[in-house]
């Protein structure tokens, strides 16, 4: 019954023609604006922060992966479609817009640039010559040249061959190409100008239409034409060639020509993008989509530091992982699903089983072989593959024992054994004839007896009864390191040592996370790394053991299978997606759902490297290749501080470090690039001098209202992982100034001023109390002075003289008279005690004083008083002062018929009293005692702003004294 | 309407000045289209397509007025063309205005494959376009024909979902003319 059942394994193998196996990058729409999903965009660039920058229907934006800032010119009312962009060397951004307005971002936005001319049409594109010369193409408007200050114009009057043109490339001499809609134009620089230069190749072009030129790094230009592909022209031989795979060219206008490393990217109109690998001599690959999403009008491609390739298509924006990470979903027609287990021969042949099949291809191409293993009439599912060291393939099945299989001819040997043939073969691995197995039913050791260039070798199996170093049931990996040592990783018992005959386990007492192995590799310092159901990973360097976690930055620590991979990475595969460690700086990426990579479950033996030192890695959905090589350095995310703002000020302050005290509110917005999977992006901050500790958001921006004076540095970093344990650190410092009142030299020279000030307050003080007693004398003096001079012997002598005359005469005139004496003194009496007396009350006085005078003089004497009733009643003057006047006059002229005293009273310029008299020198002069004048002047210092003026010439003199 | 087919004659004039030998102008012409859709074929055809080309210039301009189309399946349909989607009384126009790439020497006969490069204006939308014509040149003149095809997306031209069946989203357009010299 038993030979019988071991007939029934007929096994045979179909070699199936079918196409050779295809890796797709995987590309994904990005949608940048979610209320305008019909964005269609026309160039991109990314500028020296990585920022991106799209030429978009709506005009420019400006991306960072998750958020877009839409910049619009301030002249313009509808958004105007921006045709081109472009970064300069500087790090300026330019854009172009289909009305032919050129515009540039600063600091305070997007300003179009003014000068003396303006395009017509459209701007194509943009290019910086190594001289630092831009020049923008125009569709119809020939060519724009900018050396720094003005437009100059380049079109058919000039020579150039079309004046639709749609791009420019300098070549390694120094020309500048232009690619028209009649072939291109060749300039040479023509000391500031530049001229047209001979071409002999435009006969050569298969088409006239010229749509982009590109140098690749041998400095040939490539030239992307409308109907007829791409041809380059070979700088060396100064001829036009054209690639074997760009003949008979069927798929529209080539828009764009990307060279990035040894990769050639076509972006066409019609058909999508094409790809060429430069280093292979391998046909053209087309690329129009994955999965339910296509493509096709793809105007530019560019890649980003992280090795992302954008495209910018005229239905969205694109983003693809280009070749480091592919798929391989299917072969021909026929899908690849729930592939347990890949693994790479000798022979660089990639041996993969999906769902119950096996099936291999080189990975230099070829045809695909397909292999069958039954047991009776069904299929087993494969979960384990080893290639022995005679090229014969060990296949262990889930539940179908071992099989032993010839790659060549395809026979497929059942290895026998009662323990094994319904056994579950998780893992096999060995080292010359001797093969390891790692079962549900313990570990098994296998010797190959003679030689093993055969079909039915002789096979002895032993099974390993090591109960208390294995335990006896679940065996999940067996693993054999360069030094020819087994491991097995268990179930319950941890790590075990098979090395020189003697066993040597590790479990949780040793430092040990979980008890259960899933997964061992080992890595070029010889240290064992190894997985585990929910405790994450462990490295084992012989005598310490060290884990990785959630903490080391692990996505999920339920590791099914993880291998040591080139550039010191080791891949980790886990139903989330694949984690991949950079060993040397502890960094760990992650791809997962934004990369295609979610719910793969992949399997035990899901993940082996082939020759190039691709990944490839089975999961449920198909194949993951991912290749270390094209994603060398991939930085992880950089945080770029992209706006320092005060406050109240619309500016970027990033340049500016030093702060007025009144100048502290700000807000700091920063931005974390990866582009590879934006959203997973943890952001923490701190403001050194205000916080102590670092702070975790997911905001983007954060304000410090207010902040006192000091000094402080603003720290921002951003980490894939939420460890933060490798990240990158962007800073910035400033420092906000104390109050001035605050600061210790005010603080000095402010008590230095109250005291100087206080100092001569004082002194002031004394000055205006010694000025105050000086007046109090001078008032006294002034009121004995007048007493006296109106008691003086002179004036009653004089007065009684008169007095005598008239009473002889008429004696009632003497009695008016005596009366008005009367009158004169007594007025005098009653105004002398005040500060001022009404004008109209200071005339009276006058003419009473006039009467008494008149007397004595008659017609010799004439008093005028020529003031209007209305300053009479408003205006006020120190008592006598007017009477002082008229005194002074009569005192110090000759009155007599010969030479009569005329005294005129009357309003001068302003609110003054002018009072004049006519000079008529006295033979003896009165002597002037000087107190009388200079006593009204004094008085008018403290009673008036106004002055008295004094004015006199040969025959007049007179005195204006103002009204208070 | 015949003002407005003055109107351009005069605009043609003042577009392309110079001697008049160098100028064909349309004489006998033909543009149809045609939309294919699963549920219905539907085509019209104007006799009425005007035009110039400048020999010397490379430069031409075509212009047809929408409701100069014919031969719908029912009149109900042309007046559909005419005022829901072409929208004529707005938009009564559709031209083509623009060079020719290939260098062709008008007075030697002969059959020229050429790529016709300026700007399609549909129901009011501009688009730039390369549409390729074959040019036959004898002594009586060039005649003109190309096919193409013209997207309604690409020119706003808006189509209800319930005829969606009916109106195709790309329209076949053929074209036949005859330019003398006057």
């Amino acid at each position: 019954m038993k030979q019988k059942f071991y007939r029934l394994f007929l096994l045979y193998m179909i070699v199936e023609v079918s196409s050779a196996y295809s890796q797709t990058p995987f590309f994904k729409q990005v949608i940048v604006n979610r209320e305008n999903l019909n964005l269609g965009f026309n160039s991109l660039s990314i500028d020296t922060n990585r920022i991106l920058w799209l030429a978009s229907t709506e005009g420019l934006l400006k991306y960072n992966g998750t958020d877009y800032i839409s910049f619009a010119l301030k002249s313009s009312g509808t958004p105007d479609e921006a045709t081109a962009v472009f970064t300069d060397s500087k790090g300026i951004v330019w854009t172009g817009y289909n009305s032919g307005t050129i515009a540039f971002v600063t600091d305070s936005g997007l300003t179009s640039l003014v000068s003396e001319m303006k395009p017509k049409d459209k701007i194509t594109s943009v290019f910086e010559d190594h001289n630092g010369v831009l020049w923008f193409t125009t569709g119809g408007d020939g060519v724009y040249i900018f050396q720094g200050k003005h437009l100059r114009h380049f079109g058919m009057n000039e020579g150039l061959k079309d004046d639709y043109c749609y791009t420019v490339e300098e070549d390694n001499t120094g020309r500048i190409w232009i690619g028209t809609d009649q072939g291109i134009t060749l300039l040479i620089k023509d000391s500031a100008s530049y001229k047209v230069a001979a071409l002999n190749f435009n006969k050569q072009l298969p088409d006239v239409i010229i749509r982009d030129l590109t140098k690749d790094k041998n400095g040939n230009i490539w030239i992307g034409l409308q109907d007829s592909g791409v041809c380059r022209y070979i700088m060396q031989e100064k001829r036009i060639e054209m690639p074997q795979w760009s003949r008979n060219w069927k798929h529209g206008p080539v828009l764009d020509i990307y060279f990035n490393k040894n990769e050639l990217w076509l972006g066409t109109e019609g058909s999508g993008v094409f790809y060429l690998d430069m280093t292979a001599s391998s046909s053209l690959i087309n690329y129009s989509g994955y999965g339910e999403f296509t493509f096709n009008d793809i105007r530019k491609v560019i890649s980003d530091p992280e090795e992302n390739l954008w495209m910018a298509s005229g239905t969205g924006l694109i983003r693809s992982h280009s070749h480091w990470l592919t798929f391989m979903n299917a072969i021909g027609k026929e899908k690849i699903n729930y592939v347990h287990t890949v693994y790479c021969s000798g022979s660089n042949d990639i041996y993969l089983t999906p769902d119950q099949g096996l099936l291999s291809f080189n990975t230099k191409g070829g045809n695909i072989r397909h292999y069958t293993i039954t047991a009776g009439t069904s299929l087993i599912d494969i979960v384990s593959l080893y290639e022995d060291e005679c090229g014969y393939l060990w296949v262990g099945t889930m539940g179908g024992g071992l099989f032993r299989l010839n790659t060549i001819t395809g026979t497929v040997q059942r290895i026998s054994n009662p323990d094994l043939n319904d056994a579950s073969i998780l893992s096999i691995d060995g080292s010359g004839d001797e093969v390891w197995l790692a079962t549900f039913g313990g570990a098994f050791y296998c010797k190959i007896k003679g030689s093993c260039l055969t079909d039915k070798p002789d096979v002895e199996i032993t099974k390993l009864d090591t109960e208390a170093t294995l335990g006896n049931f679940y065996i999940y990996t067996v693993f054999v390191d360069s030094r020819n040592r087994v491991w097995f990783g268990t179930d319950k018992k941890g790590l075990t040592c098979y090395t020189n005959g003697k066993y040597y386990n590790y479990s949780t007492e040793q430092g040990l996370r979980s008890n259960t192995v899933y997964s061992i590799t080992e890595d070029n310092k010889g240290a064992i790394w190894f997985s585990t159901p929910g405790e994450g990973i462990c490295r084992f360097d012989g005598r310490t053991f060290h884990n990785y976690g959630k903490a080391e930055g692990l996505r999920e620590l339920t590791i099914t299978a993880l291998k040591y991979v080139s550039f010191d990475r080791i891949v980790m595969v886990h139903k989330k997606g694949i984690d991949i460690l950079h060993t040397s700086t502890g960094k760990i990426d992650f791809y997962g759902a934004e990369n295609n990579l979610s719910e793969i479950n992949p399997d035990l033996n899901s993940i082996t490297v082939d020759q190039s030192g691709s990944v490839w890695i089975g999961t449920e959905k198909g194949i993951v290749i991912y290749n270390p090589i094209l994603n060398i350095n991939p930085a992880g995310p950089e945080v770029v501080l992209s706006n320092v703002t005060l406050i109240g000020s619309r500016h970027n302050q990033v340049s500016k470090h030093e702060f007025a005290y009144n100048q502290n509110s700000f807000v700091f917005d920063f931005t974390g690039i990866w582009y590879t999977d934006p959203a997973r992006i943890n952001y923490q901050y701190m403001l050194e001098g205000y916080n102590s500790n670092w702070i975790s958001t997911s905001d983007k921006q954060v304000v410090f209202p207010n902040l006192p004076p000091g000094k402080y540095d603003f720290k921002v970093r951003a980490s894939l992982s939420p460890s933060f344990t490798v990240s990158e650190t962007t800073d910035y410092s400033f420092f906000i100034r104390k109050p001035a009142w605050k600061e210790n030299w005010f603080i000095t020279s402010v008590i230095v001023l109250i005291i100087i000030a206080g100092i001569i307050i004082i002194r002031n003080r004394d000055k205006r109390l010694k000025g105050i007693e000086a007046l109090k004398k001078e008032s006294v003096e002034y009121r004995f002075e007048t007493l006296k001079s109106q008691v003086n012997p002179h004036f009653l002598f004089n007065s009684f003289n008169t007095l005598i005359a008239i009473i002889e005469k008429d004696k009632d005139v003497a009695i008016e008279y005596v009366e008005k004496l009367s009158d004169y003194f007594r007025n005098m009496i009653q105004h002398r005690e005040k500060e001022t007396i009404m004008l109209r009350d200071e005339i009276e006085m006058v003419k009473t004083y006039y009467y008494l005078q008149k007397k004595r003089f008659g017609e010799h004497l004439r008093l005028q008083i020529n003031l209007s009733e209305k300053l009479l009643d408003s205006g006020k003057v120190p008592p006598l002062s007017l009477q002082l006047l008229i005194e002074n006059a009569i005192k110090h002229n000759a009155v007599s018929r010969e030479t009569p005293l005329t005294v005129e009273v009357f309003q001068a310029s302003g609110n003054a009293i002018t009072v004049k008299n006519n000079i008529n020198v006295k033979l003896t002069p009165e002597i002037s005692t000087g107190i009388g004048l200079q006593n009204i002047i004094n008085r008018y210092k403290i009673l008036s702003t106004e002055k008295v003026l004094i004015s006199y010439d040969q025959d007049f003199f007179s005195i204006t004294i103002p009204l208070i | 309407m015949k003002l407005f087919l003055v109107t351009i004659i005069a605009c043609l004039a003042i577009i392309f000045p110079g001697s008049e030998s160098n100028l064909f102008y349309v004489t006998t012409s033909s543009v149809k289209f045609r939309s294919e859709a699963p549920l219905e074929v539907i085509s019209a055809e104007s006799s009425r397509m005007q035009g110039v080309i400048d020999q010397e210039k490379r430069t031409f301009v075509f212009t047809v007025l929408n409701s100069s189309f014919q031969g719908f399946n029912n009149s109900l349909q042309r007046v559909h063309f005419n005022e829901n989607y072409m929208e004529s009384d707005i938009y009564p126009l559709t031209s083509f205005k623009g060079k020719i790439i290939e260098e062709v020497d008008f007075n030697v006969p002969g059959v020229y494959q050429v790529r016709a490069k300026g700007l399609l204006t549909v129901h009011g939308i501009v688009k730039e376009r390369i549409i390729r014509a074959q040019l036959t040149t004898g002594k009586d003149g060039v005649e003109l024909e190309s096919n193409f095809t013209v997207s309604l997306k690409d020119h706003n031209i808006r189509v209800p979902k319930v005829v969606h069946e009916k109106i195709a989203s790309e329209i076949k357009i053929e074209i036949k003319a005859a330019l003398k010299k006057k």
